[in-house]
């Protein structure tokens, strides 16, 4: 005979847990789409090329300067986009004059030459002046695209270097004026190498020389960040020709990306955190005391060139870990990371991995800046790829968006190792 | 408070109808519903009779068992108590339901009555009255069929302690029923005195009134059975019937007429088939239980139940009748309301009976409800040390054994009364019922103890005993219910 | 979920879209403990509630816990078999499909180590449930102690 109540009791008990299970799937972690912001456009942009006396061998034949000026003048996008724009000619010291070109890239592109560069005052060219003007004339919906020599014009040439400093603490100033309005902005920092024929006027010391020779220029490219990734990325610089490098600064403030441990070229042990996976448990060495970790990480997002994301110098990490490997990820890695779409893969080594790690992607400059710069000049004719003073300026940059942004890491990737 | 049945037995028929009413009454069969109390009163001066002793035994298991369950609700309902244990005397001797006769023990007749003191007249007047061997007779093997010498012996009632006693504890409520044999010695001669000693006015006895007034049924047993001839008995049925006619018309002008009593059965069975070996007295004398026995014990619970419609100085005479002439006398064979009375309890009783001696072995400490289990809030005590315990088998099994004797024995006498299968001729446990087919797959012990595993829980604050009687009561029911057998 | 990984340890992340896609995602961590909470469930309740016969030993239990424990092994088994092999993620997929990522081989092999683990995890509560339902069984409350 059976018991009814406490079978009842038992049919009842199981519908319970019957009912408690019957739930959908479990959601899956959602890519986080941020977001979007208001979008930005891009209305107008104001050209100033440099055209002070040491400008005049990049326009005395067709060169370099000239293809990559004109391709700047006639960019594509700009004209698909219908923007306007305005051309100037920049230059002078005490008082700077900026020569109106008017607004066809045509006509502008006419101007590349000895005798119409030969406007307002070709003795000298103040640029941190001229930083000035191109910052001022940039908004959210205007570029500013500034092509100069990047040569101090200092006066004072008994102690070039001290001057090179004030110089640079000058332009720090100017851009953190600009940047303490509080809006984005980008600069965009392209070196281009063209032939130089003509007149060289020496930074370090007064006088000059004749030269005939490749020498780099510089494209200053100053606008709202997602104007300026948007019709300058990365792969827009082959089209210049004598393109080089290039860097862009930006304020890093709260930027943020994504990134999780992953079990790639794993040794040792350990196991995730469902939801969280910055973090991982039970983390063992192997027989040897090695333990290694993958780290991915989505740099999409970040307005960096390839280059300086792969290269491990712009990377600190904590004390007890070093980086072992940088990959880009491709699937068949079998991250199983559904967050985000990993852009580059780090394995990380260490034989004390537990607590709270770091790795840090430094706001540095990249390396080919201080290998352009030279402090002396005097020997111009054996390096034609360098540039008096030019870390000088990098540098005031640099540190004005360094302070401007409270730190100095573009993104730090926190892990914890338990 | 309930009343009490003050149950008279006299000689060996008076013993072998109280043997067969324990037997019902152990079944569960009930007494009118205000008599919850039967006082059994064993009147023999042959102590060492068989009947007597045998009677003396189950009454005695009855009790022993009665005591140890708790507020019974079907076997074993009534209890049972002795006239001694009311009286809050002492009783020495085991045989505490008898009623001591004094001086019969090692006495002859003759010494009796103080023969040899008498005057010569006097002895002559004797000797017309009394042969020379019932003078010679030892009184302690009874009167071996003589009222005459059981009336002069009997006549001690009025003086014993045991009647006082008796006189003493009875109470306005309570009842007596008087059960003796009308062709014998004892019971001829014991039924008419004790009658006459209940409706007299003794001043020296305290209680008189209440026994003057009290409502009396009482069982006159008409022959029912001969003796064989036999040289060294004086017992000869062939004066049976006569003597049966001399005391009929004795009471009928007396007991009857004078309506000394309110009720009286009388039981016979004219030709009487039955003959058993003639014995004088003592332990030889152990007759097979009988049909009439058995309708007699349901005559007392007749009585009982019909108590209120009696009245004090209305004499009812009340015959019983089968429903057809047999001589193997089945449930079938009785009368709706004697069907009524006893079928239910003696079928569960005979399947409990039946389990205990075939079916206990399989589940004793292996069935849920004979085992502790370390775990269970709820306690049996019906485990294996309880079926291998002393006062179990003897009592208990004891006492199911001497039932099942008595089936044997009514099913071997003549009539029979053959309800039950042998247990030797039951292959299937439920086919124990000689008018019923049953299916040969049917396992009746394993269905009561599955019934046994569902209600042990219900019972697991009583004692062992009450555990006992009230689960197998339930299952039984149960299982008959279930195999549709509890009608007939 | 910290049940199979955590506590029994077979969290391995090396082989982690496995255990992301074919168990917790899909809710198949869940059917693995359904599988072991109800199954023994089921057997106890069905050993002392209906199954009546009266002279039942301990091992009958021994045999029920046994019926239980197998029943738990097959249906973990051949559950399992299908979140993994038959899940549509296609990470996941691919990884299987590959041989040289090792994931088919950790996937059979964990398939084994769920099957064990729920055995156990039954077994253990057949016997609680068993401690329980005794006290009201009235067949088989002796049982199995």
């Amino acid at each position: 005979m059976i018991n009814y109540r406490a079978f009842l009791f038992f049919l009842i008990i199981c519908s319970l847990i019957m009912i408690s299970s019957c739930n959908a799937d479990r959601p899956k972690p959602d890519i986080t789409v941020p977001e979007p912001e208001e979008e930005i456009s891009l209305r107008h942009v104001n050209y100033y090329i440099d055209n002070s006396g040491g400008m005049f061998g990049y326009v005395s034949e067709f060169n370099n300067y000239i293809s990559t000026v004109s391709e700047l003048a006639q960019k594509p996008d700009f004209i698909t986009s219908g923007v306007s724009k305005q051309f100037n000619f920049i230059n002078g010291f005490d008082q700077i004059v900026i020569t109106d070109i008017g607004t066809s890239a045509r006509y502008f592109t006419s101007k590349l030459n000895p005798t119409d560069f030969n406007v307002g005052n070709i003795q000298g060219n103040d640029l941190n002046k001229m930083f000035q003007i191109a910052l001022e004339n940039t908004s959210s919906d205007t570029l500013t695209i500034f092509i100069t020599d990047a040569i101090y014009d200092i006066q004072q040439k008994d102690d070039p270097l001290n001057s090179l400093i004030v110089e640079s603490r000058e332009t720090r100033r100017q851009f953190i004026s600009r940047l303490n309005s509080g809006d984005d902005f980008q600069t965009l920092f392209i070196k281009v190498s063209s032939n130089f024929s003509g007149r060289y006027y020496f930074g370090r010391k007064f006088g000059q020389e004749a030269i005939d020779m490749p020498r780099p220029f510089y494209i200053f490219v100053f606008g709202h960040s997602d104007i300026v990734n948007s019709y300058f990325s990365d792969s827009y610089f082959d089209r210049l020709d004598g393109y080089e490098n290039h860097f862009r600064y930006f304020k890093t403030g709260e930027m943020e990306i994504p990134y999780a441990v992953a079990s790639h070229n794993q040794m040792g042990d350990f196991r995730f955190v469902r939801n969280d996976r910055k973090r991982v448990t039970n983390a063992t060495t192997d027989r040897r005391n090695n333990f290694q970790i993958g780290l991915a990480v989505d740099f999409s997002s970040l307005p960096l060139s390839s280059d300086y994301l792969t290269d491990l110098d712009n990377y600190t990490i904590s004390p007890s870990f070093e980086i072992a490997e940088l990959e880009p990820y491709n699937s068949s890695m079998f991250l199983g990371i559904s967050d985000f779409e990993p852009s580059h893969v780090f394995t990380l080594r260490s034989q004390r991995p537990h607590g709270s790690q770091n790795m840090k992607l430094m706001n540095n400059s990249p390396l080919w800046i201080s290998e352009s710069h030279t402090d002396d000049d005097s020997e111009i004719q054996n390096q034609p790829d360098k540039t008096w003073g030019i870390q000088y300026l990098i540098a005031g940059i640099e540190d004005a968006y360094k302070h401007m942004s409270k730190r100095n890491y573009i993104v730090n990737m926190e892990i914890f190792i338990e | 408070m309930a009343n009490r049945l003050f149950l008279f037995c006299i000689g060996g028929t008076g013993a072998r109808v109280a043997k067969s009413l324990a037997m019902l009454l152990a079944s569960g069969c009930r007494l009118g519903s205000s008599f919850d109390t039967v006082v059994p009163i064993l009147i023999d001066p042959d102590s060492e009779n068989g009947d007597l002793n045998r009677t003396k035994e189950i009454l005695r298991l009855y009790q022993q068992v009665r005591k140890r369950v708790n507020k019974p609700n079907d076997f074993f309902f009534h209890e049972m108590k002795s006239l001694h244990e009311l009286a809050d005397t002492e009783a020495q001797n085991t045989g505490h339901f008898t009623f001591t006769l004094d001086d019969t023990l090692t006495n002859t007749f003759k010494e009796f009555i103080g023969f040899n003191e008498l005057s010569e007249i006097d002895k002559s007047f004797f000797r017309l009255l009394y042969s020379g061997n019932n003078l010679n007779s030892d009184l302690n093997i009874g009167f071996k069929g003589n009222p005459n010498m059981g009336s002069i012996v009997l006549d001690q009632f009025t003086q014993s302690e045991d009647f006082k006693n008796f006189a003493r504890v009875f109470s306005s409520g309570d009842s007596i029923f008087i059960v003796s044999s009308i062709f014998g010695g004892t019971g001829a001669a014991g039924f008419p005195l004790l009658l006459k000693t209940l409706r007299s006015d003794n001043d020296d006895i305290d209680g008189t009134a209440l026994l003057n007034n009290a409502i009396v049924g009482s069982l006159v047993m008409l022959p029912y059975f001969k003796v064989g001839d036999s040289d060294n008995s004086e017992i000869d049925s062939k004066s049976f019937e006569e003597k049966a006619k001399t005391a009929i018309r004795y009471y009928n002008n007396t007991l009857i007429n004078q309506h000394k009593l309110e009720c009286i059965y009388l039981l016979g069975y004219k030709g009487a088939p039955t003959v058993y070996e003639n014995h004088e007295g003592q332990m030889l004398q152990k007759n097979d239980a009988h049909l009439l026995e058995f309708i007699g014990a349901i005559s007392i619970l007749d009585y009982t139940r019909k108590i209120n419609e009696l009245d004090l100085g209305v004499t009812k005479i009340k015959e019983f009748g089968l429903q057809r002439e047999t001589s193997e006398v089945r449930f079938k064979d009785l009368d709706t309301s004697t069907v009524q009375c006893v079928y239910t309890h003696l079928v569960k009783y005979r399947l409990f009976t039946s389990y205990l001696q075939r079916g206990l072995n399989r589940s004793v400490g292996k069935s849920r409800w004979s085992v502790n289990s370390v775990l269970n809030l709820k306690k049996t005590k019906l485990t294996d040390d309880f079926f291998n315990s002393a006062a179990y088998k003897n009592y208990i099994e004891s006492f199911s054994k001497l039932f099942d004797e008595w089936t044997t024995e009514l099913d071997r006498n003549r009539p029979s009364f053959s309800p039950f299968k042998s247990m030797q001729e039951i292959a299937n446990s439920l086919d124990f019922l000689a008018d019923k087919e049953i299916k040969k797959t049917t396992d009746a012990f394993k269905q009561i103890d599955k019934c046994n595993n569902n209600f042990i829980g219900q019972l697991d604050s009583e004692s062992e005993y009450s555990q006992l009687l009230k689960l197998f009561s339930k299952s039984t029911e149960a299982v008959l219910i279930k195999n549709k057998l509890m009608s007939i | 979920m910290d049940l199979y990984e955590g506590l029994f340890g077979i969290g391995v992340a090396r082989y982690q879209l496995i255990f992301d896609h074919a168990l917790y995602y899909s809710n198949g961590y869940v059917h693995l403990g359904l599988i072991f909470i109800l199954t023994p469930l089921l057997f106890t309740a069905l050993f002392y509630f209906v199954y009546t016969y009266p002279y039942s030993k301990y091992w009958y239990w021994l045999i029920a816990l046994a019926v239980c424990a197998v029943l738990v092994f097959a249906i973990t088994y051949q559950h399992t078999l299908n979140l993994i092999f038959t899940n549509t993620h296609p990470e996941l997929r691919a990884a299987i499909s590959d041989p040289s990522t090792g994931y088919r081989n950790f996937a059979s092999q964990l398939v084994m180590q769920l099957s064990i683990i729920n055995i156990f995890l039954s077994i253990g509560l057949f016997a609680i449930y068993s401690l329980v339902f005794k006290q009201f069984s009235k067949s088989q409350g002796h049982l199995p102690i």
